[in-house]
């Protein structure tokens, strides 16, 4: 033995940012270790969708697939926000109290991390959402622009197999989408005839999802089921595509099962070593040149303040946290549509998603074609969400009713509020003696404005496809549930007031790197971030194969 | 299902519809749901309590075009999977208690139109036992009855995504 370690670098988390980051790692001649705090998945054996209860199951759990979070007081509900709250007609109100629920944090930890359960949509940010500071006086400008960021988005769509339209508005291409868009499904048409009406643009989104073959993997069948876990293996997950082929490339070891618990300091400047738990309790430690943390916008920051504050120079560890300012709205229309056919987010709306676009709002958004997405797709859920009552009058409007379900989503511009932050909870620890990562998010008003433009824009999409008997409708202003956080890491030139430096490398720590969402310095106009996760996480390591 | 709300209540300080969180809205996994239900294990209903539920879920979802929840055995399935809360006592008690004053002796000695009128009197009944009995009810018998495969077949484009997909999913549904 050498005594010298096994591998030029450790990444933590097997998600977006830590798959991205490994295969780019790899292709640089360097030996990779991903841990993983979660499992491994089979999709063929894990998640099917075969059986009759599939309306019952959502992507599965298993042991450690899952964080366990505390969260801080929800916010006060302030006034009566009826387009806000809420309800449906078969369950009544969410939310019959005064303060906001912060009800879950959306997330799996194994191997492809998030991705597992995610749509598959794959967005480039929007480049005017990355100046928000200089433009309009709010969040931080990223350090990096879309110029520079654009080959990288480049090389990941390659990889991810995206399909898309030939032209999405300001994000301009020096390359086509390697993949021709999906067709629009059925219902995503009826929604488009309500957005032509409205003189808005809707257009077949950009898909993590193969519509033709791509490098060995098969098309989607439009199953409509992205979100309960992919079994074909056409959705874009970290696992099937950066995971699978920087293993292929036989310079990358994948261990899940691995949480780890704390980052060793070592001598001048640099981080020594991880320590991995194991059964029992024991800690494996494991000593590498280069780290790559990449946990997400949650348990990152978690992880760095319960080593010791590492990298916390700035104070800003935790803080800027931004989460998913989002609606969801459904109607009935007189036609039957089954929106479940197809992909989920299959057409999209971008004419609001400039920062300026909503009138006297700052922060854009988009809006989707959200049936498939909105879980409302088999006999059971519809039986208890959308219709109420009981008894024979129930059945015979279940037969009326089924497959008429059309929804619009829309997902906002979060602005960090400075009460939203992810600290460690004083009195929660993991089995480990973890704390916990404790979570406080408060919507600032422009946030709260935001949701009500899309909350309207919605009914009025729906209304003009011939949806207008709206049966349900939920948003963020009356329950957290965020899939989409970032920014506890905020990236940036100034080291007072980041903590990772442009190229993702913390600022004092200079074996130290993050490649998750954490490093956001603005969360964009709902866009999902999963893409952008990549391209920097590519970028990234390109940087570090250069220190 | 009850542990749920009351952790609501007790360290969140909030109020929840109880029927919303029973209905298992707004993203929260149905399944999830039922998991938190069964933390709240509660002895199995003596023979009366036994009857009465399958009694009311044949009011729920009663014969048709298509058999009722009891024919398809889903109360059966209920009383045996479903972590019934301690409003089982109470909320037949209710019952039995409108029944007598209906002039029957409890509740499955109500006719039909007796029992659907106690029911409906049930569901109006808010924060109370047999509110709480009646939305549990509701929701395992109907996430149970329109999980079963011939329930299913009786609809276009219900059963499960898998393993063919949706070939028509850009054309009107069939």
């Amino acid at each position: 033995m050498s005594g010298m370690p096994d591998w030029d670098v450790v990444v933590v988390g097997a998600g977006a940012g830590g798959a991205a980051a490994a295969w780019a790692l790899g292709q640089q001649g360097m030996k990779v270790l991903v841990l993983d705090a979660g499992p491994h998945f089979d999709p063929l054996a894990d998640y099917p969708q075969t059986s009759p209860d599939w309306d019952l199951r959502d992507f599965p759990q298993k042991p450690g697939s899952q964080a366990s979070i505390s969260f801080a007081p929800g916010q006060p509900l302030a006034g009566d926000e009826p387009l806000l709250k809420s309800w449906s007609r078969g369950g009544g109100p969410l939310n019959l109290g005064r303060l906001r629920w912060m009800d879950s944090y959306e997330h799996v930890r194994g191997i492809g991390g998030t991705t597992l359960h995610f749509t598959g949509e794959s967005h480039r940010m929007h480049p005017d959402a990355m100046r928000m500071r200089s433009r309009f006086g709010v969040a931080a400008d990223w350090p990096v622009d879309y110029g520079a960021l654009e080959p990288y988005y480049v090389q990941a769509e390659n990889l991810i197999g995206v399909a898309g339209p030939a032209q999405q508005g300001s994000r301009w291409r020096s390359q086509p989408f390697p993949l021709p868009p999906h067709p629009l499904s059925w219902a995503a048409q009826t929604v488009g005839r309500g957005a032509t009406v409205l003189g808005l643009g809707w257009q077949a989104n950009s898909r993590a999802a193969l519509s033709i073959p791509w490098r060995g993997r098969a098309p989607c069948n439009y199953c409509g089921a992205c979100q309960k876990g992919c079994p074909r293996g056409d959705k874009g997950s970290a696992d099937v595509t950066f995971i699978a082929a920087a293993v292929a490339a036989g310079r990358c070891t994948v261990r899940p099962d691995s949480p780890v618990v704390s980052i060793e300091k070592g001598k001048e400047d640099r981080v020594a070593a991880v320590l991995v738990g194991r059964r029992g309790g024991a800690l494996e430690r494991i000593a590498a040149p280069r780290f790559v943390l990449a946990a997400g916008a949650v348990e990152t920051p978690r992880l760095l303040l319960a080593s010791g504050n590492l990298a916390n120079e700035s104070g800003q560890v935790g803080r800027n946290f931004m989460e998913t300012v989002s609606t969801l709205v459904g109607a009935l229309h007189p036609q039957p549509q089954h929106g479940r056919r197809g992909l989920p987010a299959d057409a999209i709306c971008w004419d609001y998603n400039a920062p300026d676009a909503i009138p006297g709002v700052v922060g854009g958004c988009r809006f989707y074609h959200a049936s498939a997405e909105a879980g409302l797709v088999g006999l059971a859920n519809f039986a208890v969400r959308a219709v109420p009552g009981w008894g024979r009058a129930h059945a015979a409007a279940m037969r009326r009713q089924y497959g008429h379900a059309l929804y619009v989503g829309a997902i906002g511009e979060s602005l960090s509020h400075p009460a939203s932050r992810v600290d460690l909870d004083p009195q929660k620890h993991d089995r480990f003696g973890m704390p916990l990562a404790r979570i406080a998010a408060w919507l600032a008003a422009e946030d709260i404005a935001r949701l009500r433009f899309m909350a309207s824009k919605s009914r009025e999409l729906l209304a003009a496809g011939g949806a207008d008997d709206v049966f349900e409708a939920y948003s963020s202003w009356d329950r957290f549930s965020a899939s989409h956080v970032f920014g506890t890491c905020r990236m940036g030139a100034d080291a007072g007031a980041s903590v990772v430096n442009p190229d993702g490398r913390s600022h004092r720590w200079r074996n130290l790197w993050i490649t998750d969402a954490s490093v956001f310095p603005s969360s964009g106009g709902g866009e999902a971030p999963s893409l952008t996760i990549q391209a920097l996480a590519l970028r990234t390591a390109q940087r570090m194969a250069q220190v | 299902l009850a542990a749920q709300t009351g952790k609501s209540k007790g360290k969140m300080t909030m109020e929840w519809s109880r029927r919303y969180l029973l209905a298992a809205l707004a993203g929260m996994p149905l399944a999830a749901l039922a998991r938190r239900g069964l933390a709240a294990l509660r002895p199995r209903p003596n023979a009366h309590s036994a009857r009465t539920v399958s009694a009311i879920v044949d009011q729920l979802i009663p014969a048709g075009d298509l058999p009722g929840a009891v024919a398809l055995g889903i109360d059966q399935r209920i009383l045996a999977d479903t972590q019934l809360s301690q409003s089982l006592a109470a909320g037949v008690a209710w019952l039995d208690a409108y029944a007598r004053r209906a002039r029957a002796a409890d509740f499955l000695r109500l006719d039909e139109a007796g029992q659907m009128a106690a029911l409906t009197a049930g569901w109006a009944a808010q924060d109370s036992a047999v509110e709480q009995l009646l939305s549990t009810l509701w929701y395992r018998c109907a996430t149970l009855y329109y999980s079963e495969a011939v329930v299913q077949q009786s609809y276009a484009y219900a059963g499960p995504p898998q393993p063919v997909g949706f070939a028509d999913f850009q054309r009107a549904p069939r």
